[in-house]
């Protein structure tokens, strides 16, 4: 059942995803060959870094164009696939999406900096390539996109939820940013605590010598800082994102109505 | 067999359905008559997981009624259910990884019978053809319980009249209960064994359509006209 629920959800944005690896790659090789003509080659790191940190924002698009796909009468509620799964096929297709558009940008940027660092047109440490920073900031940048990813299917849940009482319906938008609002502030007056700091300050693990570094042109530059790595944090957010999307699937099965 | 015990579902202040009591017995075919906004497609909703009661309960073979319901019911929705981008094969493709009753070789026999192209992407069928294969997904189900839900909505009297056959066809008579919610009584009376009339979210009427027939000489659509003046005291 859930090989079905994935092999639909990826019928379903097969056609965007197709068109979005294309217009990637047309994109590139337009500004690359334009570059290139002008000896100026080093001008594609600025749509290569944009088309980076854009996906930060690519996974939660791939999962509300699935859940949209959705809404014109919920059928996919009637299912013997509790909201778990049906939110878990939807995060999962969204995911291969995006792994697979990185992966793409990733060798983009590879070609490139090839081409470009033996230029001297960026700053890289020993004019080495940036495979650690490519990493941190690979990453990051799905650290980003499964934070926005989660929350996005958490506040779906329950501004469609809402659906069922006609009084709040105007004022469901509200109600959904005031629900991040509070709990964003309620976590970050928590972290603010000093036994929580202390707490936190208890369980810490080297990340290795990466020394200090700062690499990139002209204002686009990524700095990463040798540093003690707080595990509790890293766990707690990654336990609060599960009981996010834990909370996102219970609304979906007993509160959402068609 | 179904039972709705004691349903009333509330939309703030309006009720959609008040406090209703039915019993649909097992392997009858039911209809649900009344006008727009008579609760009729509420109803259906709350059978099939879909909405939940504000007040009193629902059981499917006697289970209570959640999403989980699914299993034992098939239900034809009568917006949404098909996704535009896939073809008519993927949705039963699709359908069939979903539903451990569907039958793959009755959705091959209803294909040909509803004169459906399985290539075809359900975004470019005719809206007759989408209700075909809305039909064709519902009835190659072998669940126990067959929920149509205005399975004639703006629809041509021929796919009508194909969609009847369907029915007649398709249907394990004695064994799946099958309710249509419908305002379109003429090409659905002859396989209907009870009707029942909401207004206003209650029961107004009820009948057995053949002793409505062998003892008072009414067709349903009479009965119900006749209802509907009694009701509206006119």
């Amino acid at each position: 059942m859930f090989a079905g629920l994935l092999k639909k959800d990826f019928l379903l944005i097969k056609n965007y995803f197709l068109w979005w690896l294309l217009l990637m790659v047309g994109l590139y090789i337009v500004v690359a060959a334009f570059g290139a003509y002008h000896d100026r080659f080093y001008i594609v790191m600025a749509p290569i870094f944009f088309v980076y940190f854009f996906h930060a924002a690519l996974l939660p698009i791939v999962v509300l164009l699935l859940l949209r796909a959705e809404e014109k009468g919920h059928y996919w509620l009637h299912s013997t696939a509790g909201g778990g799964k049906l939110l878990l096929s939807k995060l999962l297709v969204g995911s291969f999406v995006f792994i697979i558009s990185l992966v793409l940008i990733d060798v983009l940027a590879l070609f490139s900096l090839n081409v470009v660092i033996p230029m001297d047109y960026t700053e890289t440490p020993g004019s080495e390539m940036p495979y650690m920073e490519g990493w941190l900031l690979n990453m990051g940048i799905t650290g980003g996109a499964l934070y926005f990813t989660i929350w996005g299917l958490f506040l779906w849940s329950i501004y469609h939820s809402l659906n069922a009482y006609p009084m709040l319906r105007k004022v469901r938008w509200l109600i959904v940013i005031a629900v991040y609002i509070l709990i964003q502030t309620l976590t970050s007056k928590l972290m603010e605590l000093s036994f929580v700091q202390k707490w936190f300050a208890s369980w810490t693990v080297n990340i290795g010598e990466v020394g200090e570094t700062i690499f990139g042109m002209g204002g686009m530059q990524m700095s990463v800082i040798n540093n003690d790595l707080q595990v509790w944090p890293v766990l707690l957010t990654i336990i609060f994102h599960i009981m996010l999307f834990l909370a996102a699937a219970w609304l979906l099965n007993r509160k959402v109505e068609v | 067999m179904i039972e709705l015990r004691g349903v009333t579902k509330e939309y703030g202040k309006r009720k959609a359905l008040d406090d209703i009591d039915i019993t649909f017995q097992k392997g009858k075919v039911y209809g649900i008559l009344g006008p727009n906004g008579s609760g009729k497609s509420t109803m259906m909703k709350l059978i099939a997981g879909l909405v939940f009661p504000t007040k009193g309960k629902i059981y499917v073979n006697n289970k209570q009624v959640n999403r989980y319901i699914a299993e034992e019911t098939a239900y034809l929705a009568s917006e949404g259910m098909l996704y535009p981008g896939l073809t008519v094969a993927q949705m039963i493709d699709f359908f069939s990884s979903q539903y451990k009753d569907f039958s793959v070789e009755k959705a091959n026999e209803l294909l040909s019978f509803l004169s459906l192209d399985a290539s075809q992407k359900t975004g470019k069928l005719s809206k007759g053809q989408q209700g075909r294969l809305k039909l064709l997904l519902v009835l190659s189900r072998e669940a126990p319980v067959i929920l149509l839900d205005e399975p004639f909505l703006g629809l041509d009297p021929m796919v009508r009249e194909t969609i009847v056959k369907g029915l007649v066809s398709f249907i394990d008579f004695g064994e799946q209960t099958v309710i249509i919610a419908t305002h379109e009584i003429t090409e659905i009376e002859p396989v209907l064994e009870e009707a029942i009339i909401l207004s206003e979210g209650k029961v107004q009427n009820y009948c057995q359509v053949e002793e409505l027939r062998e003892e008072k000489g009414l067709s349903v659509l009479q009965w119900l006209k006749s209802s509907y003046k009694e009701g509206t005291g006119r």
